[in-house]
């Protein structure tokens, strides 16, 4: 699986280029933005921290459990790093796949794995209050 | 044994650097180091983690390799 992690605004349609490929059938994006609000909380911005060479090794493995799940599938990740403000994109998944159901999966899949194993974190800041690093809900003490 | 370890999110403000050098006996775990570092009854409580030597995750009761990159990851918050 490719991966980008990157300090520059995401581009979602250069992705799509990536996976694309004639044995496909489908593409399926994933935008993840920045929300201005969190368990209640008015949120007015986000940073991003990444390991980044330690990413490259966890998005290979993930790529390699989608390939085994799903032949074919071909996915682009790009996540961003830094402040980033409300409305923006902080992470952009490109799955192209033969046939939309597999795309649709693999790209759920994929995300739900990012969520859990990909070493980012991410701080929120506040209307009220002192910025927090904050967590997943798919982050366990098991890595497997 | 010499090891440099890698500090994220809660962990690097506590630190105040990105990464250091360490110098540690033989026979250390990951799980030990972690404790020594950021010892349990320090406050705010040191949050749970994952251990990474060489950029795998790897069981707390993993020893330590000499010239090991080591890291703790504290609750993640991608995507």
């Amino acid at each position: 699986m490719q991966l980008e992690i990157t300090d520059a605004v995401l581009d979602a349609r250069a992705l799509e280029q990536r996976v694309s490929h004639p044995s496909c059938g489908a593409i399926l994006t994933f935008v993840g933005l920045v929300r201005d609000n969190h368990a209640g909380r008015q949120v007015t911005g986000l940073d991003y921290q990444a390991y980044p060479t330690m990413c490259q090794r966890i998005a290979t493995r993930i790529g390699g459990e989608i390939s085994e799940r799903w032949p074919g599938a071909r996915v682009a990740l790009a996540h961003r790093v830094g402040s980033l403000a409300i409305g923006e994109a902080s992470i952009v998944i490109a799955t192209a796949a033969p046939h939309r159901v597999e795309a649709y999966e693999a790209s759920r899949y994929c995300i739900d794995r990012i969520k859990a194993i990909l070493p980012v974190w991410k701080r929120e800041h506040y209307v009220d209050g002192e910025p927090q690093w904050v967590s997943n809900a798919e982050f366990t003490t098991d890595p497997s | 044994m010499r090891v440099t370890i890698h500090y994220f999110a809660s962990l690097r403000d506590r630190k105040g650097v990105d990464s250091e050098p360490l110098e540690l006996e033989a026979g250390l775990t990951l799980a030990e180091l972690y404790q020594r570092l950021f010892p349990p009854d320090s406050v705010p409580a040191p949050p749970p983690v994952l251990f990474v030597q060489d950029e795998d995750y790897v069981t707390g009761d993993t020893p330590i390799r000499d010239g090991a990159e080591l890291a703790f990851i504290p609750p993640l918050g991608g995507g």
